[in-house]
């Protein structure tokens, strides 16, 4: 049922949304733009008031208005902030941790501020923007606690864009000009009118206390009318059907290239976008080192930490960054979150400073037919449904005692860590490490110690690993998780099951492979393929000599000294020694271009791509699908993976610039 | 000299080759047996002989300062010392890791042979050749180092 009311009423809705919430955000003019800011009053409203966009132009002005009509109260597009900051704020401290003078280490988490708040001005856009977080925030298998004790405590006052802007293109996105499903109430200026629209019994809650009438038929019909017109006078348009498959066909694309040499990779599409949810976090310490503080901020894909992990940058280069940040935003992200990322709203062309604009893009991109190319095509994955109820992620490390430290070689050891709510952990999943001050590593687990205890088998390499690395039985460690998928054990059962492991590749399989060699696993053969880069590097060395009763071992090592009894030379020159059954279970994990070379040997051989899996590693840095971080083309690796079927990441792994 | 015929059904390099011709090849080998431990041949040796792994485990060594780093080990069906072929010593020291049989050539002879027939010797070069890219791209690998340098304490 829409209702009516004048103009002159309008501070009812101000005293409405006073009443019903702690803080009533809204649009204004500040600084030359229009940002949403906490209302003390109506007064604040940008009242004739509209923005002139361009790419890479936004000048605020006065609303054209036609004779005898009052100036509009919401007459502007956007501005270059939107409802995201007030949900998801751009820095937000998580924990502190503070070291006791026993040398335990206690975290707490910093309490959420939200407010109950009302955010009126919303924008149809903005609507549909705030549910695509919702998809990813809190829809997933691990929901981001935070955003959604404020999203609880949100009244969403959306309104009709009635006039839209030049940069506009909702309509194809689907996100406008009608505001869409998540608003509570919808707000639509007609002259000296407004409608307005409950969609929820709390938008209804706030309607109860205006003083409203009846919408005639005429004024609904005028409604209607002017967004059939919005609808039709946007002059930007992506054809987001089927843009995923295309874009992904199309990587080798010059405009790629083109476009790189303009885009200044300064991340203002990334800051501006209402969608973009990629956050790092940020670990200081007080000066005494007692306590500290782990704060999460935005982060672009632009900047240069994005995907970095332990020296490897997977996108080095603009044409990479830009290329991720499309195709993400239009393609991966329908794999991962069955929608588009694009709501339509064209502030990243707005606020891009050389004018780069994505609708033109896309279409010089997807105008010609995908040129043949080298690459086996990237194959989709279907977006995992929405999760009714996920576990409330607080991103807050449990302290935990490690309890023992064994020296695997001369810069790996495995920690055996007392973590009884860990316990679940399954081969090929991780936890994430930690140490105040320092930051997180994602940790694959090892195996379980016969005690029970979580074995992390971990080689110094950056400066929370090398602490890590470092660290005296009964220290105390920050753990959460576990998280990722595991191997498929599973699939084991009357087959020939061929490991190949390289490096510390051996470390996330050592739990597999123990699980394999059980006889309940009904393994029919069971095959190690284990390379190292000289005898002394090689962990588990003890081990891996016991598991010869059970499985034919094969070690290999790119150098040796003359005793060394074993095999010298590449993994893959194993893969002659044994039989290679199409039917068998291959699971390899090692350095990237080591599990390549290996699957293209299987698959060369006649084994089905299906039938092998490898362990990826980007840059996890949640562990639990929220911070965007460990991208790789359609897939997030911390919750897709990190166990994939090949068939999955072939085509990426043989690229560069994922 | 001259081993059976049906001894070089497993080297892949005379694969391909008609009966006539392998009967000429077989002449020309003889099968020779290596106790494990033992040296097929030390670097710096000077190079006549060519031999092709039947059974068994060959690594290959380099002297780097006083001290012999392995660098490969061959298997079954592969070829070892093709410096044989080449007018320069052994590049490398060759140990028996797990009791070998070996054909054995005289590196002169089988170049003799595969210059009066050049369809063997184009067989064979052309197996020698996709074996000798095969290391190359194995060796490259090596190089690249992929399994991280070892942090010093």
């Amino acid at each position: 049922m829409i209702r009516a009311f004048e103009r002159a009423r309008l501070p009812e809705l101000y005293a409405a949304l006073s009443a019903a919430c702690d803080r009533v955000i809204g649009p204004t003019a500040r600084d030359g733009a229009i940002v949403l800011a906490e209302l003390a009053s109506l007064d604040e409203l940008p009242v004739g008031l509209r923005d002139q966009q361009a790419p890479g132009r936004y000048r605020l002005g006065e609303a054209k208005r036609a004779e005898g009509e009052p100036p509009p109260v919401f007459g502007y597009v956007n501005g270059p902030r939107s409802a995201k900051e007030w949900l998801f704020p751009s820095q937000e401290k998580l924990y502190t941790a503070e070291r006791r003078p026993d040398g335990r280490i206690g975290f707490s988490a910093v309490p959420t501020h939200a407010p109950s708040t009302a955010l009126l001005g919303v924008r149809a856009c903005d609507v549909a923007s705030v549910r695509k977080q919702d998809r990813i925030l809190l829809e997933g298998q691990h929901a981001d606690a935070r955003y959604a004790a404020r999203r609880e405590r949100a009244l969403l006052v959306a309104v009709s864009c009635l006039e839209p802007g030049e940069l506009c293109f909702c309509a194809s996105t689907g996100s406008g000009p009608k505001p869409g499903e998540g608003a509570d109430l919808v707000l639509s200026e007609l002259g000296e009118r407004f409608l307005i629209e409950a969609r929820t019994p709390e938008g209804e809650a706030v309607l109860s206390r205006l003083t409203t009438r009846e919408a005639s038929e005429e004024e609904t019909a005028e409604l209607e009318r002017g967004l059939a017109l919005a609808e039709a006078s946007m002059g930007r348009s992506i054809d987001i059907a089927g843009l995923p498959e295309k874009l992904y066909a199309r990587l080798d694309h010059p405009r790629w290239a083109e476009v790189a040499e303009r885009c200044l990779s300064c991340g203002n599409c990334t800051s501006v976008c209402p969608t973009c949810f990629c956050t790092d976090v940020v670990d200081e310490s007080d000066l005494d080192a007692t306590t500290s503080a782990r704060t999460r901020e935005w982060l672009s894909c632009f900047s240069a930490d994005h995907g970095k992990v332990h020296g490897f940058d997977p996108r080095p280069h603009t044409l990479d960054r830009y290329r991720q940040w499309l195709t993400h935003k239009l393609g991966g992200w329908v794999a991962q979150f069955g929608e588009t990322g694009c709501t339509g709203c064209g502030r990243c062309i707005a606020w891009c400073p050389v004018g780069i604009d994505i609708t033109e893009e896309v279409k010089a991109i997807v105008a010609e037919p995908a040129p043949a190319s080298r690459h086996a095509p990237l194959p989709m994955q279907v977006a995992p449904p929405p999760v009714a109820q996920p576990a409330l992620e607080q991103l807050l490390p449990r302290e935990a005692r490690v309890v023992e430290v064994v020296r695997e070689t001369d810069d790996v050891v495995t920690l055996v860590v007392d973590d009884p709510e860990g316990a679940g952990i399954e081969p090929g999943q991780f936890q994430m490490l930690s140490l105040p001050g320092l930051g997180e590593s994602a940790i694959s687990c090892s195996g379980r110690a016969p005690g029970g205890e979580l074995l992390h088998t971990v080689r110094g390499v950056g400066p929370t690993s090398r602490a890590i690395e470092a660290l005296a039985a009964g220290a105390s460690i920050g753990v959460r998780g576990p998280y990722g998928k595991r191997w498929p054990i599973e699939l084991a059962r009357g087959r020939v099951v061929t490991v190949v492991a390289g490096g510390l590749g051996i470390a996330p399989l050592r739990g597999a492979i123990r699980a394999l060699m059980v006889p309940a696993a009904g393994v029919h053969e069971l095959r190690l393929l284990l390379g190292a880069r000289s005898p002394e590097d090689l962990p588990f060395a003890e081990e891996i000599e016991a598991w010869r009763e059970h499985a034919r071992v094969e070690l290999t090592v790119d150098r040796a000294g003359p005793d060394w009894p074993h095999h010298v030379g590449v993994v893959t020159r194993l893969l002659p020694l044994i039989t290679l059954p199409p039917e068998g279970l291959y699971l390899s994990c090692g350095p990237e271009v080591m599990m390549r070379f290996v699957a293209n040997g299987l698959v060369a051989a006649g084994v089905p791509r299906e039938h092998v899996y490898v362990s990826t590693e980007r840059h996890m840095k949640c562990g639990a699908g929220l911070c965007g971080r460990c991208q790789h083309g359609p897939s997030i690796i911390c919750r897709d993976g990190p166990v994939f079927s090949y068939d999955r990441v072939e085509a990426l792994m043989a690229r560069e610039g994922f | 000299m001259s081993v059976d015929v049906a001894l070089l059904e497993g080297i892949p390099a005379f694969h391909g080759t008609n009966p006539t011709t392998r009967a000429a090849v077989a002449r020309l080998a003889e099968r020779v047996e290596a106790k494990a431990g033992s040296v097929l041949f030390h670097e710096g040796d000077p190079a006549t002989e060519v031999y092709f792994l039947l059974s068994g485990r060959i690594s290959l060594g380099m002297r780097v300062a006083q001290r012999e780093l392995l660098v490969l080990t061959l298997h079954a069906g592969e070829m070892t010392g093709w410096s044989g072929l080449l007018p320069h010593g052994r590049v490398a020291t060759a140990r028996v890791l797990d009791d070998a049989a070996l054909l054995r050539f005289d590196g002169q002879a089988l170049l003799d042979a595969c210059e009066a027939d050049h369809e063997l010797g184009y067989r064979v070069m052309r197996h020698l050749f996709g074996d000798l890219a095969r290391r190359l791209h194995d060796t490259r690998l090596q190089l690249m180092d992929v399994f991280g340098p070892a942090r010093k304490a």
